[in-house]
């Protein structure tokens, strides 16, 4: 990317990459991670019915 | 000096074994006291408290003794008493025969004040052989930056006509093995907490033990309490009138504990504090041993100086992963004991010859069957948070859409000219509007319209605010519904705090096509209100 010299540059230049197809791809490709590391979570929230039963007694 | 004895109080100096001595009731036990984990606990609290005095109020009817004395010592054949004593601990240097003087309301306010300024707390002793551990409200450890001890309150104690205050902590607790486990005992503490947050009296433990019984299995007897289930104690929460929030399985046994600390640390901060249900396992032992489940209520935790563990593949930074301790009132350890994330994997056996693990465990203050200290370690299985009935959207639905969010706008930050070095950090906290307003009437860097604005706006009485940081520097706060259903989008508002990373968003933002991550509600509602918000009315 080019130098910016003011705040409007940098964000103009952001909102250049953000819609060019690089761009594009490289947000599309994050949001598809966080997909995974929220799907991960989901899996592991999964609550274990088999411990309702147990008792803490120490 | 020699130690002041007398009838209805007694003053004496602070010692290991004159600590042991006046909370022995029963000759006959008193090694059994002498080797109780609490005794070397309270030893070396009460050392880094630098307590110096011990004043005995011999006479004490403590409620919650009373009530369990009531429901079942009362009808038995051993002739036990009904009153305690009340043994308070002071940090100040003040002569025996002056304190003597104070009591009998003879001395001037100088001494009275020192004697306040220096008060460290109280411990009920109860008049049973073994466990005589009653209601303990001693204050916390001396704050180091770090500590944090967020559901603390107030309480007040009165010794013969004199006011003393016990400023930020919590009551505690043993279990008496009779009326109450340690399940029952943890509840009584996270109800100190939560009795004053949301409004709800708080029963003593042997009414928490037969609200409990409502879902005790029918081969099982009530009294003498062996221990409650994770069903028994939700019905215990529920019998208060608030919804038991639970979380078990992996979610807390992951191997760096992340969501373990992160739900953990945003209802802490919110000033909730809950059940931490741990396996313990004796490590003096090769293969380590199963000992059983234990149930504590934690209380506090600290921040360590290292460095965030970013999770996952985008790299999300929490700042609740740097959690180092966890502070929790057990009631076999005592109050604010501390259990330690080392990073240590062990493998245990249930049974000969049936290894698990290894599994991540954490440093706790039990004792193996070696007896040394610490060689006792817990693995997390579960936490049970008591709620406020309109605290619905949990922890988990506002982690995963930031964390989204954060997968978007931390790559577009890193992207341009002057690029984020890594990630936004995000402190995701429970919170109220009462301290969201006050957090925004205090910031003197907000423009004065903005500012009244917001002050003005309603907002709903349970919020989650989600900040994000670059470095040590608040960027802005998302602040959504606590209370909202939890398909709706939740966003109430956004603060900001840094100008020019402002400035960007909402430039970046102003013509970004949201229905492209439409998918993911909460990255588009944020996106929108940067869209519809733009920086000029927000900064003018």
């Amino acid at each position: 990317m080019k130098d910016a010299s003011s705040v409007q540059d940098i964000a103009c230049q952001l909102r250049e990459w953000m819609n060019s197809e690089a761009g594009r791809r490289e947000l599309e490709e994050m949001l598809s991670k966080a997909d995974e590391s929220t799907a991960k979570l989901e899996h592991d929230r999964q609550l274990n019915p088999a411990s309702l039963q147990e008792h803490f007694t120490l | 000096m020699p130690d002041k004895e007398l009838p209805s109080f007694g003053i004496y100096y602070y010692s290991r074994p004159k600590l042991e001595e006046l909370l022995t009731r029963y000759p006959a036990t008193a090694a059994t006291i002498s080797s109780k984990l609490h005794l070397d606990y309270f030893d070396g609290y009460f050392d880094a408290l630098d307590a110096k005095l011990i004043v005995v109020e011999h006479r004490y009817v403590d409620r919650d003794y009373l009530e369990d004395y009531a429901a079942y010592y009362v009808r038995c054949f051993e002739d036990y008493e009904r009153y305690c004593k009340r043994l308070h601990f002071f940090s100040c240097e003040i002569a025996l025969d002056k304190v003597e003087k104070i009591i009998r309301g003879e001395s001037d306010k100088a001494d009275i004040e020192a004697l306040r300024q220096g008060y460290l707390g109280f411990v009920v002793a109860k008049p049973l052989p073994t466990t005589v551990i009653g209601r303990t409200c001693l204050i916390t450890y001396p704050s180091n930056g770090s500590r944090y001890f967020p559901n603390t309150r107030d309480y007040d104690a009165h010794l013969f006509g004199l006011d003393l205050k016990i400023q930020n902590t919590l009551a505690f607790q043993e279990q008496d093995n009779v009326v109450a486990a340690c399940a029952t005992s943890a509840l009584w503490s996270v109800f100190q907490g939560t009795g004053k947050l949301f409004q709800h009296p708080i029963p003593s433990p042997v009414e928490i033990t037969k609200a409990a019984a409502e879902r005790l299995p029918s081969n099982t007897r009530l009294l003498p309490n062996r221990g409650l289930n994770l069903e028994m104690m939700a019905h215990a929460i529920r019998s208060v009138g608030l919804e038991p929030f639970l979380i078990n399985g992996a979610a807390t046994a992951d191997s760096d504990h992340y969501s373990l600390k992160g739900t953990a640390y945003a209802y802490l901060q919110g000033r909730i504090p809950m059940i931490l249900g741990i396996t313990l396992v004796d490590t003096s032992h090769n293969p380590a041993k199963w000992m059983g489940k234990h149930a504590v209520a934690l209380t506090g935790f600290n921040l360590g100086n290292g460095a965030i563990q970013p999770y996952g593949p985008t790299g999300f930074r929490l700042r609740a992963s740097r959690i180092d301790k966890f502070y929790v009132h057990d009631d076999q350890v005592g109050p604010f004991a501390r259990m330690i994330f080392d990073g240590v994997k062990i493998t245990y056996e249930l049974s000969p010859n049936d290894p698990i693990g290894p599994a991540a465990s954490i440093a706790t203050s039990w004792r193996g069957d070696d007896q040394k200290i610490a060689s006792g370690r817990a693995l997390s299985e579960m936490l049970l948070i008591p709620l406020y009935h309109k605290i619905r959207v949990p922890f988990n639905t506002i982690h995963d859409g930031v964390l989204k969010f954060d997968s978007f706008v931390s790559k577009l930050l890193q992207a341009g000219p002057e690029p984020l070095t890594e990630n936004l950090e995000w402190d995701i906290i429970l919170t109220t509007l009462i301290d969201v307003k006050s957090g925004i009437r205090g910031n003197e860097g907000m423009p004065p319209k903005r500012k009244a604005a917001l002050l003005t706006q309603p907002f709903p009485r349970f919020i989650w605010r989600a900040t994000a940081l670059a470095g040590d520097k608040k960027v802005f706060d998302l602040l959504f519904d606590a209370t909202d259903i939890e398909q709706g989008q939740c966003l109430v508002d956004v603060v900001e705090y840094d100008q020019k990373l402002s400035e960007i968003l909402h430039v970046v933002f102003e013509d970004i096509n949201v229905e492209n991550i439409q998918k993911h509600r909460f990255a588009a509602a944020i996106a929108r209100w940067f869209r519809e918000h733009p920086f000029n009315e927000i900064w003018e």
